[in-house]
């Protein structure tokens, strides 16, 4: 008989940004020696009186700092050939092969010399439109990749040149894609698992489908256990004991939904792109209830990660990440290096990453010896009335202390001050703003020894600009929703209202 | 904002504190409909999603003469006195929760 387990994890073991140590203790995620703790990031608060307030040397222009430990060294507009728009990508670096997959199908590169990526072709099959989501490279030559209304198209990667197109498989909202030997697993992201025979890799045979409630998207296999990234249950956990049939085990809550998953080397450690909430680090000690460990938090939302090497790489959509994992367990963050796009995707090797940054493919390696501090602002855009002060949190988000080494304001009626000028890997220190009466609008830049934005803004505004701002009545109005229903915004007092306006892509 | 943060939105905002009496809405433009529901669809998004249908929400509130086109605020929230309490536009869920519970904290007004 056949019982669920339900995962346990209501809580991380340890306190945010904290990891857990072997003998089961909480420590910080940095290089021993740097014993510092690791606080929430907040937003704007009111004045502390505790803190001892400083100003910095009136300057902000841009310097040296320390070396970026990410090295881009080669990079491809993709976008003046194809419409690239990249979303998913896979090194094939055996066969100096680089796939990727977005708004013009599958297009390939050649990656004979990595730093020189060459695009070849993009293909897709005939009555599918552009947009696919994911692929995944199978017993070669096979490659799968799934599109975002019709299915899984089934190309040979035999040729970098020329992928042919061998079969297709219509089956709607299928999103991720992993294949185990003889057997591919397909992901339905409305809550189901496919699997199917891939004996012969290019001739996929229907074997099995498992629903259940959810929505995943990206499969990972490790020994006899297969792990979901899902986006609504965090990590959901198949028993692949029998390969014709996965059978569900339950799933671990991680907060946000996890949009992708990766293994560490030896398999012990998952690693998990959490959205805002960064990586999440689950130990697989237990392969029926991946425990976590902690999470790092990062600039915005943690999209996409790969293992290759010592090296952790991470896309945010903004940024690119980068973790040492010669520990598996304790990711240490060495630096990040914001790209020009949206960083979608990365897959990596032993030795380099390649990215996908919408219309650009990038390459990049790791610097060995080199880290960085890397600076975080909670906001770079406020409002705030005359005459009073706001405090805006700074985080250090790299491994060497972070030193604020100047900082200027357009108008003397915006004053800055800061908490600290060294805040330590992990740390959370302030700078203060002050608005004299007379403040309309200006902008504050902060100089200091992040290699990656060595100098960053904020944008103030006084509120009495027109329109909607801070501390004033929100305009009501009354619109309907998708489903049908009327709602009026002034009808929701007693109640908090969080409104977010979609931009979507 | 982009389908990772949506999802934030569905799980540490709406879900966690929505029994607490938060309320959560997303808002659309007329012309994004299409996409946006099959976005709701994919994603599992439960709160409501409101169709701005004549661009008034996005008038009032983004002040568009007043920010640049790519940095208007996306985000606000509104206290249960109807007091706006919170604008960006970046999306930054640590500093919404932190609002958010401070809101919740206070007593209600009955």
């Amino acid at each position: 008989m056949l019982s669920f387990i339900l995962l346990g994890c209501a809580d991380p073991i340890c306190p945010s940004g904290r990891i857990q140590a072997p003998d089961g203790s909480c420590i910080s995620n940095q290089p021993p020696g740097s014993d510092t703790s690791i606080s929430e990031i907040t937003d704007s608060g009111n004045d502390d009186d505790t803190i001892a307030w400083q100003t910095l040397p009136e300057n902000c222009t841009a310097n040296t700092g320390d070396t970026n430990p990410i090295f881009q060294v080669g990079a491809l507009f993709a976008q003046e050939y194809v419409f690239a728009e990249i979303i998913d990508a896979e090194v094939d670096i055996d066969h100096n092969a680089l796939w990727t997959v977005g708004e013009s199908g599958l297009m390939a590169f050649d990656v004979s010399t990595p730093n020189n990526p060459i695009f070849t072709t993009a293909v897709y099959p005939d009555g599918w439109d552009h947009r696919f989501y994911q692929l995944s490279l199978g017993t070669y030559p096979a490659l799968y990749a799934s599109h975002r209304d019709h299915g899984i198209a089934v190309y040979s990667r035999a040729d970098v040149n020329a992928p042919e197109l061998t079969t297709t498989i219509e089956e709607p909202n299928l999103g991720g894609i992993t294949v185990v030997g003889d057997r591919l697993y397909a992901t339905n992201h409305t809550g189901a698992l496919h699997t199917y025979d891939v004996s012969y890799p290019l001739a996929p045979e229907p074997l099995n489908m498992t629903t259940y409630s959810g929505s995943p998207w990206k499969p990972l296999r490790n020994g006899n256990h297969l792990y979901l990234a899902d986006n609504q249950k965090g990590i959901v956990v198949f028993s692949i004991h029998d390969t014709d049939a996965p059978l569900y085990l339950g799933h671990s809550d991680a907060v946000g939904g996890v949009q992708d998953i990766a293994l560490s080397q030896d398999g012990s450690i998952l690693y998990a792109a959490v959205g805002s909430r960064g990586v999440e680090v689950f130990s697989l000690e237990n392969p029926e209830q991946p425990q976590s460990l902690g999470h790092h938090p990062l600039h915005h939302s943690a999209i996409s990660l790969d293992v290759g090497g010592n090296n952790l790489w991470v896309t945010n959509q903004q940024d690119v990440v980068l973790f040492d994992v010669s520990t598996p367990s304790l990711p240490i963050i060495m630096g990040t290096q914001q790209t020009e796009q949206w960083a979608m995707t990365v897959s990596a090797t032993e030795t380099h990453a390649f990215v996908g940054d919408w219309g650009y493919v990038r390459v990049f390696v790791r610097l060995d010896g080199a880290d960085s501090a890397d600076l975080d602002l909670s906001t770079q855009m406020l409002q705030l009335p005359t005459q009073s002060q706001i405090r805006v949190g700074v985080r250090n988000f790299g491994s060497l202390p972070l030193e604020l080494q100047g900082a200027t304001s357009t108008t003397p009626e915006l004053k800055i001050d800061v908490s600290a000028a060294q805040i330590a890997p992990g740390e959370l220190g302030w700078i203060r703003l002050t608005t004299d009466s007379g403040f309309i609008n200006g902008q504050v830049c902060i100089a200091s020894n992040d290699p990656d934005e060595p100098v960053q803004t904020i944008k103030v505004t006084a509120t009495g600009v027109e329109g909607t701002q801070l501390g004033t009545l929100a305009p009501d109005f009354t619109l309907t929703a998708l489903d049908g229903q009327t709602v009026t915004l002034s009808e929701q007092i007693g109640n908090p209202v969080v409104l977010s306006y979609f931009a979507t892509w | 904002m982009c389908p990772s943060e949506v999802s934030d939105i569905e799980h540490s905002l709406w879900q966690r504190y929505r029994d607490q009496g938060l309320k959560v809405w997303g808002i659309a433009s007329r012309d994004q409909v299409e996409s946006v529901q099959n976005f709701v669809d994919q994603y599992g998004i439960t709160f409501p999603v409101l169709i701005d249908e004549n661009s008034q929400v996005h008038n009032q509130y983004s002040q568009p003469e007043a920010f640049p086109s790519a940095a208007f605020p996306q985000d606000w929230i509104v206290d249960k006195n109807g007091i706006i309490v919170y604008v960006n536009n970046g999306f930054e869920v640590d500093a919404m929760q932190t609002i958010i519970e401070n809101e919740l904290e206070e007593q209600v007004q009955d």
